[in-house]
Parts: structure tokens; sequence; C-alpha cells
């Protein structure tokens, strides 16, 4: 690894477009994700988050535009960038018909870790996420909150230098996300880059150090948590106050 | 060389199988794949066993080269081929899932290279035998059989080719039309010249098959004791060409963003007024809770890629695979075949659409399958609105068959088109009554986005041989009157008894289909809630 390598963002995009038919799913979108930060994506529903994170992910490709990955270019050092990200994505990547422990497993193989060791660490991580005292219980038994649990202990199975991870709270339970929360933050301390996506702005405004909110396809803030929230402001005003106007509540006749 | 990803890969879906099929809920239709394959391959064993004993014979060697490349031939058609006309191309890597994770294409590509075996075990039993005739024949070198090696590879990469150049071109909803008319056209041409071109010249075409530089020649020559270092260099660079095919379109299917694909044909589709009118046609004759249920799933049957495959093929292969029948025959309106042509298209049509419209009803609606015991609604109703909406694509698909077989010249008069409807709205109400059992008993999810169903032709050409013409025994019965009576009316009399029969059948399954939901409700939903594993 080179030092210009090691010394770069963990995320670098520039004018990174997807075009879905006639619209811009993502459109020029440009940021950078310091090493060590605890980074916030946010943006209302249907404003290109996920679009984004699967563009990251290397799940689907942009239209235009460029993505780096700890210094190094997507997608022609996909194979070597993979192997240094855990990703917590939406349940669709989950296997339902193994268990907890097997899934957790079978990552880390993905991940090259020899059998042995990966089946000892999804032993291990299936415990610290409270997910071991039903060991044969398959993943489409789970519920929501323990499929997000078992997909934050696969993502972490290999030890990455980056999380993407979308959604990783949504469905979780107050004991469990306070869990997942200490583990994130324990990661980041390590030195590891954290990018979330997350429509519970209270868990971003206490874990991020840094946002970035996007609408409608465009970035609209990309700033330090303290500079976003200038005095009294909590992250959801400010959210409100970025992505669109107040909208009242209608009401329907019928209703 | 077996790398750890790929073991990993293998192990989970091995795990996978084991977890939904040896836990006692599923083993109803484990038991009845295991039967029906026992019966299919134990056919198609027998026919590797013939094999071996004419190729073991010395006496029968020249016989064997004389037939040698067309034999092959067919075994090459078998295993690219019969797939996609089954519209049930094997097993295959659910790559949306695993191209997160750090392993290179190249490995991914060996691992679906492999999985393409899962569509020629037929012709692996069938090799198997003639490699055993081979290696028993005095007259013959063991190494002869090593003529396999580079046609399995050869047929391995290609079929990856296949699939992923079809998958992605069914996917691309303009192109898709245009594509599936020009396979029509292209695969219709020479049958329809053949028609109307004297036997000699067919007998020449055949005869072109057997030509020096075409791989399945190739590979005859080397198993049967002809081979030169000419016929090696040969299929060597036909086995390099395909693997070019194969990994090429390989790479383009890594690099196929299908939602892309989808986002721009729903644009298109919102703007066409005539689809949405034939959408809601249920709504103008039905009343609710019917209607909407229909309504439905038009909608839904009509955007999954899955399902217009098979609609597309029905039709499309149905009337290319029955033809050559046909015209074996002589002229079309000679032999039983030509007589009955378009029966036996919508029968294979039925055939094809059979595990979406009868057999798993439920599938492409996965979890959302609660929704029917959350709503205020009889369950006999969905069954029932499912079932119109099969009938109606069924239908449709006969409409189009007497269409274009109108369109081709093909003897289509009112009688033969009445025919084909009969039998299909027959048929159908006996598929649906083992359908609707099957669909709540044996329910399982399937992804309407994926184009080709996973499991292998061979278990649906078991079905096609010994389920439907048991649940078809009736229709055979008025065919059996037709001819027995020489009587039109006799035909069309056990044909009304035959949907009478159906019709009293039917009632019966769906009652004891609407118990079976209600008893069954749990297993029902978690079953379809799941997802699948690394191999799809």
């Amino acid at each position: 690894m080179t030092d210009g390598v090691g010394s770069a963002p963990a995320i670098r995009v520039r004018n990174l477009t997807k075009v879905y038919g006639a619209k811009a799913a993502v459109n020029g979108l440009s940021f950078e994700v310091p090493r060590g930060c605890f980074f916030g994506f946010l943006g209302p529903n249907g404003a290109g988050k996920t679009t984004t994170i699967r563009m990251l992910m290397g799940l689907a490709a942009p239209t235009s535009g460029s993505i780096e990955l700890l210094g190094l270019p997507v997608p022609s050092a996909s194979v070597e960038i993979k192997g240094r990200i855990g990703l917590v994505p939406d349940e669709s990547l989950l296997f339902d018909h193994l268990s907890g422990a097997e899934f957790i497993e079978f990552v880390g193989r993905m991940y090259g870790l020899d059998r042995g060791v990966a089946r000892e660490r999804a032993r291990e991580l299936l415990a610290l996420f409270e997910l071991d005292s039903q060991p044969r219980k398959l993943i489409n038994e789970y519920s929501k909150g323990m499929r997000k649990r078992a997909a934050m202990a696969a993502a972490l199975i290999h030890r990455p230098q980056l999380f993407l991870m979308d959604e990783p709270f949504e469905g979780v339970d107050a004991v469990g996300a306070r869990l997942m929360k200490e583990i994130l933050l324990g990661q980041v301390q390590q030195g590891a880059t954290i990018f979330l996506t997350s429509h519970v702005l209270e868990v971003v405004e206490r874990l991020c150090t840094r946002i970035a909110i996007i609408s409608d396809g465009r970035l609209v803030a990309d700033s330090d948590m303290a500079e976003l929230r200038e005095g009294s402001e909590t992250l959801e005003d400010v959210f409100v106050r970025l992505v669109g106007v107040e909208r009242q509540a209608e009401t329907l006749g019928w209703l | 060389m077996v790398v750890p990803q790929a073991r990993a890969i293998l192990w989970a879906q091995v795990r996978t199988l084991w977890n939904f099929y040896g836990r006692g809920r599923n083993r109803g239709p484990a038991l009845f794949t295991i039967a029906m394959s026992l019966l299919w391959y134990g056919l198609v064993a027998f026919g590797g066993w013939s094999l071996a004993v004419l190729l073991a014979a010395p006496a029968r060697l020249e016989e064997a080269r004389g037939a040698g490349s067309q034999g092959v031939f067919f075994s090459f058609l078998y295993w690219q081929l019969v797939p996609l006309m089954l519209g049930a191309a094997g097993a295959q890597l659910d790559l949306k899932r695993l191209v997160v994770y750090p392993v290179t294409a190249a490995q991914l590509f060996g691992l679906e290279a492999l999985l393409r075996f899962t569509t020629g075990v037929e012709v692996l039993m069938l090799m198997a035998g003639a490699g055993a005739g081979v290696l028993l024949n005095p007259r013959l070198r063991w190494w002869c059989v090593l003529a396999f090696l580079p046609w399995i590879a050869f047929n391995l990469f290609l079929s990856v080719g296949l699939r992923d150049l079809l998958s992605r071109m069914l996917t691309r909803r303009r192109t898709r039309e245009v594509a599936t008319l020009l396979l029509v056209l292209l695969a219709g041409a020479p049958q329809l010249l053949a028609m109307w071109t004297p036997p000699d010249a067919v007998r020449r075409w055949f005869d072109a098959l057997s030509q020096d530089s075409l791989p399945w020649t190739l590979t005859a020559r080397m198993l049967l004791g002809e081979g030169s270092l000419i016929a090696v260099a040969g299929l060597a660079a036909w086995t390099a060409v395909a693997f070019w095919f194969g990994w090429t379109q390989f790479g383009r299917s890594l690099r196929f963003d299908a939602t892309a694909e989808r986002s721009g044909a729903g644009a298109a589709e919102s703007g066409e007024s005539w689809v949405e009118r034939i959408y809601q046609l249920p709504g103008r004759f039905l009343r609710d809770p019917l209607a909407p249920v229909v309504e439905k799933e038009l909608r839904t049957l009509s955007r999954s890629a899955r399902f217009r495959l098979v609609f597309i093929m029905g039709f499309s292969f149905g009337l290319l695979i029955w033809l050559p029948v046909t015209l074996r025959g002589g002229l079309p309106e000679g032999g039983f075949m030509a007589a009955h042509y378009m029966t036996f298209v919508a029968f294979y049509a039925m055939l094809l659409l059979g595990e979406v419209l009868f057999w798993n009803v439920f599938g492409f609606d996965r979890g959302a399958s609660q929704i029917y015991y959350l709503l205020p609604v009889n369950f006999g109703h969905v069954l029932m609105g499912k079932n119109l909406a099969a009938l109606f694509f069924v239908l449709l698909e006969v409409v189009m068959v007497i269409t274009v077989c109108g369109l081709l010249g093909l003897p289509a008069g009112f009688g033969r088109a009445a025919e084909a409807l009969g039998v299909a709205v027959v048929m159908s109400i006996f598929l649906m009554s083992a359908g609707n059992l099957s669909s709540v008993r044996y329910p399982r999810p399937v992804d309407p986005a994926q184009n080709w169903k996973s499991n292998s032709a061979g278990r649906i050409q078991a079905a096609f041989v010994f389920l439907y013409p048991v649940l078809g025994f009736p229709v055979f019965l008025a065919f059996v009157a037709r001819f027995a009576f020489d009587s039109e009316a006799a035909f069309w009399g056990v044909m009304a008894f035959a949907a009478l029969l159906g019709g009293i059948t039917y009632r019966i399954a769906l009652e004891s289909a609407i118990q079976a939901a209600e008893t069954r409700r749990e297993d029902f939903v978690t079953t379809l809630s799941a997802g699948e594993g690394p191999v799809s």
C-alpha cells in the first residue's frame, strides 16, 4: 500500500450520478469522508441514499463520476476494497435458510478467513450480539431487530477498516441499539470509519461527527455536526429546514 | 481449483437445502421431487445403459460411427436448448448477493460454469453410458473417452453465455419483444423452409451437421477412434470460443443493472393505456373481492420477468418444437400430430406456465401472502381470483398460438382452434384443482425478477411424462371417444362430461385447500417469507 493510499480519505466521491430511465436518482454528488470518522448520510425517502450506498457497495454501477474507498478506485480495485470493508446492507442480502451462526461463518469464509477461525469468531459474535440462546434458529425466524444484529455481527467478522451501513438501527430494540452503538463507537476509537444512513436522527445526532444531507439526488449539506447545528437547533430542525418546507398535515374530508 | 470462497458458497448452499428440506416442514415436496427424479432419471439411466451396450459391441462400431455425429449433436441440443425451452435453466449463483464479497469475477465464473452441470445431468448420464461402452470396446483405446472433457467444457461455457445473454435480453423490455420475435423467425425459418422444400434438400441440411469442422463431429470422431491432432486442435478452438463467449456474457451480467432497465420499462408502461384497460377488464364482469384479486394477478404476473419469459416461450418455442414433429408426418394436413398441432402447443404452454399459474400460485407474493389472512376476505375468493387470472393467461396464450398458426399458413380452422381452447380449459380446471392444494400445502417463495426456474429441466420433463397425463386423462378419453365413434359429438360430449367432473373436483379441492390454508397458516406464511441461498 502506498502512502497516498494510506492517507487518503476513507471515501472520496466525485460527481457521482446515477440515472434510472429519465430520472437522476443521484445527481453530481461529491463528498469526502475522513478516516476514523463516524459519518451520517441523511436524506428524506427517495432522496438517493440507498442508491448511493449501493454504488459504494458495488451493487450498482454509477452512470458517471468516480468513487474511491480507502484510497483505491472502484471498480478497478474492487476485490481488494471489498476485503477491507464491512457491510450492513438491507435485509435482502441475508440468507434466510441459514442459522445466524452459519450465516456469520459463511460471511467470514467469503472474506477469506480460515474455516476454523470463521466458525470460532461466528460463535463469539453470536454471543456478543446476544443471538446465541437458540443457535439453530434460522434467519427467516428472526425478528427484524435480530436480523439487523446478525448482519452487523457478520460485518465485523473480518475486522474491516470501513463500514457501510444502510439503516443499521431499523427495527432494533433499545437494548440491542445500545449494544450496537457501543460496538460501533469502539470500532471508530480503533481507527475504523463508519458511513451510515439512518432515519433515526436522535441516534445520528449522538453518534456521528460529520453529516451529509442529500435531497432529490443532490447534496444540500456536508459539514461537521457542530457546524451544522447552529445555536440550539436540533438535527431534526436542520434536516427539515434543508430538505424542504415543513408540511402541515392536511385533513382529508373523509378521514 | 476450488478456492475457499467457492467452498464457502457450496457449503452455505448445502446448509440452506438441509435447513429447508431437512426440518420436517418441507418433506412433502422433497419426497415428491425425489420420486419424480427417480422415475425420470431411471429412464435416462436405462438410455445410458443401452448406449453402453451399443458402443461396447465391436461389430456395431461402424454403425455407431455413422450416427455418432448426429448423436453428439442431439446431446448438444438437449444441453443447450431444452433448459431454455422449458424455462428451467438449473441452478445459478445469486450474484446480487455475492458481488459484495471479495471474490474475483474469474472465481464466480468458474463456479457458475460448474453449476451449468445442473442443466445437463441427463446428458452426463448418457455420456457416462457411452464412455463405459467405449472403454469396454476392444477395438477402441481407453483414451478415446477423453474426448468428452473438452466437449463438457464447451457445453458448460456455452451454457453460461447463452443463459446470461438471454436473461439480459429478456430484462430489457423493448429489446425483449423484438429479440423474441427474431428468435422465433430465425428458429422457425429452417422448419418453414423444410415445409416447402424437397426431402433431398432436408437430407442435405441434415448431412451438413456432420461436417468435419463442427464440434460435435470432432467429438464423435475422437470418441469413436477416428481422432487426429487436427481434430484435437479443432475441438480446443471451439472450446476456447465457447469460453470467450461465456466469459464475456458473464462479465456483462455482473455489470448489468436490472433496476435501471426496469425503471425505464416502468416509465414506458405508464403511458400504455390499452394495457391498463386489460388490467381493469375483470372489474367490469366480476364483483369484489374477486375482481381486485384477478386485477392484481394480471398486473403482477405481466410485470414479472419470470412469468413473461415462460409466457413468451410458451407460444414461441411451443410453435417451434412441435412444428418439426408435425412435418415429419408429411404435409401439415396429415398425421395425428399435424391434426392436433395447436392442441399440443397449448398443452406445452400449460406445462411451462404450470409452476407459476397452477402449482405454486402464492410463490410470487412471497411474504405479502400474509395479507390474505389479514384482510376480511374468504381465502376461497383469493384462490378463485388467482385461478381466473391463470385461465385468462392460458386462453390468451392459446389465442396467440391460433393467431400465429393462421399467419404462418398452418391449418387453423375453427374446429382445431375450438379443440385447442376446449382442451386448455378442461385441463386448466384439473390443474387448478390439484394446484390449489399444492399451492397451500407446499408453497415456495419465488423471485419474480429472476428469469429462469432454478430447478433442472429434468424434473419438469418428469412432470410432463408422469403427472400431466394423469391429470389430462379425462381429456385423453375424449380423444379416444372421437377415435372410437369417429364423431365430433362424441369428443365434445366426453369433453363436457370431463368439464363437469373437473368442476366437481375443483369444488372439492377448493374446500380442502381453504381448510389447509387455515390449519397451516403459520407454516404457510413462514415458508413464503423466506429467501434463498447463495445459489438460486
